[in-house]
């Protein structure tokens, strides 16, 4: 197998023969690598490590990219490998401080060195091949079953990137790496903006069945103050506050036609009926509109952009306006 | 057993070998475990022949390692059977759907070979409606249905267990897919039917029929678990507590209700009434306000799942801090460094602890200070899932140190790459504490930004490591070889997003028939390597997953094809027949 054999020179043959050697490993291996893990770095693990010199780790390449805020040399990892014979102790604080020195030599090299390395690591050669071929044979990669030829450009990669490499912008943002962090698909949509309601990309591969679907429906119920019995109406149906408050006049209508009828009336006119829910938005009519969110908390209705309402409102509810002093909005207490 | 009276010749057999089975197989039962009864199954033939005809509980951890005539010719006598079937990373996605892992044939077998079967159970597997109609038609003594991430069942399935299986003991549906067919299942269940020990249906969505379900609850009498759904509201849970006093395990249905003092009311003397309660779960929702109707059982508590109740603050804490004997506490990072402190100061018998993630970027404030102060003061804790933004090599060294009695590890740094946030170094020396310190480790998931060090660590010190998870970790081939080469106990192995190429795999091809199974998705293989491994170990069988979209036959492709994931298994059923059109078996 290529190798860079350079550096190899007198040494037993390697990590990089062992298809046709591989009892010749394990005896090594025992001899080698045995002795190694308990007394520290003999001749051998040097040689080893070195030859890992040109051969960083891979995926930490494209995380430097992503984890400057860390302010680290995730690189120097990879490369401090190298580093350790000369302190020649296997403790692991020892590695951390090679991972240090490490640093300064090869943050130049940072982003060049991501297709060297990805090839490097895959054919284990030193960087006797053409940017090029390295560029074509991690998008061959990508592309899966039928190789194109090389001299492709860059692009395949961040492609790569965006599928499945995590690309943070801040520390607290999460990713859209598929199948990360490990959970199961129930507990994506928990404590997330509404529970069973928006379609998570990231479980279209396991769970792309059509039960998925029904859990979308978002109708949620609606009560209105005096009248027992409540209603359930399907935000997905409407595109604006309007046309939800409208809609809540159209369903309560009925009702508040009949109490009007039975009680006493200085106000029963059809035209009355249109100011009750006149102003439901902004709180200065005879009615509010507010909601119960994901947190179960009661908020106003109206504040946030349409769509983050339709995704986090669980239910509604239409309050007497003279209630709202009464009502703590936005706490999780009692009404 | 003794040669005691042997009066033979030194040519005679001994005279055990004329004691007849059955008394090696009353023998067998005292053995603990199926891998002492495997041993001894194999030392001659005539234990072979006792062991396998007394088998009555078989685990096939791999559905496709035998086939399903196979184990029913080797073990006759099986009674309960609990077979498994994707691989584990198929619960975060990362394997297509139509995968495989169909359990009609297993259930076809055992119609035919084990009449007498009175327990199954299946863990992420495909389980039609035709299934569980075979199921309550082919085994007059069933008791036991278990069914943990499986798919491909509705509510008709439901419905003719209901109405089939006269003694049916148990129906725990765990985490499944079920689709809702508006079937009223649980009125199927006769109303001469009281043999209900367990009934778990939380995974279902869809409404349920509270009267029926009261019914029910009421007139099976020694039900000890209930875990309801979603659709259940707090009013109608109170009655059902008060129909069901003995219950030792509660799954609470939706939990979230405007605050009503009545309502309050009712479920705490609900609560009072329940002196056995030992296990509660559900709690989808809850709102705190509920949350001190729970206090009277708060101290009987040994297992508390409120990892759906996306509950925080005082409530959640005060809660937690009245069950002094709890040993398992499951919960979302919602209760924060704070709260995990309470926890170490009041459960001093916690032994599993799994705090999961919720969705609030930067609002919970839950760091390794909590895990370093459970570790310190719960001295039975074995077994920890903890999902967190940040660690330090220092605080795993701390956890390694003060508890060296930990089974099972498993940690996740949320951002993969994270180094130690203080030192910027990498995790290496955290968890290579870990692995030394814990001999007894048995399960290990490992995250954040390490180097192959970690695997010469793992490798040389996890003897009695089983399972292995990693991600987004390693720098080269060497950290996959350390791990192939040592871990001597290793079964399981899955490992996504690691420079790992084809190297250490092809060296250590031995080392997979040893194990149940290897899992590698996003590294550096290829198909070359790939197609070498089949050929060399003709027990394993190596399947390769393309993207669905591209299907190419496989034998077009050269050997420097790269394969996205691999999954790699010990078989001696030979290469399955059941394959999508994106796996191939090479």
């Amino acid at each position: 197998m290529e190798e860079s054999s350079k550096k190899r020179e007198g040494l037993p043959p390697q990590l990089l023969d062992l298809i046709p050697v591989e009892k010749e490993w394990k005896l090594r291996e025992a001899l080698g690598l045995g002795r190694s893990r308990n007394t520290g770095f003999d001749g051998e693990e040097d040689k080893k490590l070195d030859l890992k010199l040109g051969l960083p780790g891979l995926i930490e390449e494209d995380k430097k990219v992503t984890s400057r805020d860390y302010g680290i040399q995730e690189e120097s990892t990879s490369l401090s490998l190298g580093f350790f014979p000369k302190h020649s102790k296997i403790t692991t604080t020892t590695t951390t401080t090679g991972a240090k020195r490490g640093f300064i030599d090869t943050v130049v090299t940072k982003r060049e060195g991501y297709n060297d390395q990805k090839q490097q690591a895959r054919a284990g050669c030193g960087k006797e091949l053409a940017l090029e071929e390295m560029i074509a044979a991690v998008s061959e990669r990508k592309k899966g079953c039928c190789p194109p030829p090389p001299s492709h450009g860059v692009p395949a990669i961040p492609a790569r990137n965006s599928g499945n490499r995590p690309q943070t912008q801040g520390r607290g943002a999460a990713t859209p790496v598929v199948g990360w962090p490990p959970i199961r698909s129930f507990r994506r949509n928990l404590a997330s903006t509404s529970s069973k309601q928006s379609p998570e990309p990231r479980n279209v591969e396991s769970n792309a069945k059509a039960t998925l679907t029904c859990k979308k429906n978002p109708l949620v119920k609606i009560n209105m103050d005096g009248i027992p019995i409540g209603r359930k109406i399907d935000l997905a149906a409407y595109d604006s506050y309007d046309g939800l408050s409208s809609a809540v006049k159209k369903l309560f209508h009925g009702f508040l036609q009949a109490q009007k009828d039975i009680a006493s009336a200085e106000s029963a006119q059809q035209g009355a009926d249109e100011n009750i829910f006149y102003q439901l938005l902004d709180g200065s009519g005879e009615y509010t509109l507010v909601y119960e969110d994901s947190e179960g908390d009661r908020m106003l209705v109206g504040d946030v952009p349409w769509n983050v309402f339709v995704s986090t409102a669980k239910r509604l509810r239409v309050l007497r306006s003279s209630e709202l002093s009464h009502t703590v909005i936005g706490a999780t207490t009692r009404v | 057993m003794g040669r005691g009276g042997s009066r033979a010749t030194g040519a005679a057999a001994p005279p055990w070998h004329a004691l007849p089975d059955e008394v090696w197989e009353h023998a067998f039962s005292f053995l603990p475990t199926a891998a002492d009864r495997g041993a001894a199954a194999g030392a001659c033939s005539s234990w072979l022949r006792a062991e396998r005809r007394s088998r009555h509980h078989l685990a096939v951890a791999n559905c496709y390692a035998a086939a399903p005539r196979d184990a029913i010719e080797r073990f006759p006598a099986v009674r309960a059977a609990e077979v498994k079937g994707k691989p584990h990373f198929a619960d975060f996605g990362l394997v297509p759907p139509a995968w495989g892992g169909a359990a009609a044939p297993w259930i076809a077998a055992a119609a035919d070979g084990w009449p007498l079967l009175e327990e199954l159970s299946f863990k992420r597997m495909v389980v039609t409606d035709e299934c569980l109609e075979m199921i309550a038609a082919s085994f007059r003594n069933f008791q036991v249905l278990r069914l943990v991430s499986c798919d491909g069942f509705s509510t008709a399935g439901l419905a003719a267990i209901a109405a089939g299986c006269r003694q049916l003991r148990e129906l725990d549906l765990q985490e499944n897919e079920i689709e809702d067919c508006s079937i009223h299942w649980l009125s199927l269940f006769p109303e001469s039917f009281t043999s209900l020990v367990t009934l778990n249906f939380s995974c279902l969505d869809g409404e349920v029929n509270i009267t029926v379900l009261e019914r029910l609850v009421t007139r099976c009498r020694n039900l000890k678990t209930l875990k309801l759904n979603n659709a259940i509201p707090l009013d109608k849970l109170a009655s059902l507590l008060q129909k069901a006093p003995q219950l030792v395990e509660l799954g609470t249905g939706k939990f979230s209700a405007d605050y009503h003092p009545d309502l309050f009311a009712k479920l705490e003397v609900a609560f009072g009434g329940c002196k056995s309660l030992r296990k509660l779960s559900g709690a989808w929702d809850a709102v705190p306000d509920y949350l001190p109707a729970f206090y009277c059982v708060c101290d009987g508590l040994t297992s508390l799942n409120l990892s759906y109740a996306t509950v925080r603050g005082p409530e959640l804490i005060k809660f937690i801090s009245r069950c002094k004997n709890l040993q398992q506490l499951w919960v979302m990072d919602l209760i924060e460094d704070l709260g995990l402190a309470v926890v170490a100061s009041s459960c001093s018998k916690l032994q599993e602890l799994r705090v999961f993630p919720s969705d609030h970027f930067g609002l919970g404030v839950l760091t390794e200070r909590g895990l370093v102060d459970v570790s310190a003061s719960c001295p039975m804790l074995e077994s920890v899932l903890y999902f967190c933004r940040r660690m330090t090599n220092e605080a795993l060294i701390t956890i390694a140190k003060n508890r060296p009695n930990f089974t099972c590890f498993r940690l996740c740094i949320l951002e993969p790459h994270t180094p130690d946030y203080i030192t910027q170094h990498p995790l290496d020396a955290g968890f290579s504490a870990i692995v030394e310190s814990c001999k007894g480790l048995r399960r290990l998931s490992i995250s954040g930004l390490l180097t192959d060090l970690v695997f010469r660590s793992i490798g040389a010190h996890a003897d009695r490591l089983e399972m292995l998870s990693i991600a987004f970790a390693g720098n080269s081939d060497l950290g996959l070889n350390y791990i192939l080469s040592g871990c001597k106990s290793l079964k399981k192995l899955e490992i996504r997003d690691c420079p790992f190429g084809d190297k250490p795999l092809l060296a250590n091809a031995a080392k997979l028939e040893t194990m149940r199974s290897l899992w590698m998705s996003s590294c550096l293989l290829t198909l070359g390597a790939c197609r070498q491994l089949a050929r060399k170990m003709p027990h394993l069988s190596v399947e390769i997953m393309n993207d669905p979209g591209w299907s190419c036959p496989l034998d077009s492709l050269p050997d420097e094809s790269p394969v996205e994931k691999l999954y790699v298994y010990r078989t001696i059923a030979g290469p399955r027949s059941d394959t999508p059109s994106y796996v191939q078996i090479v």
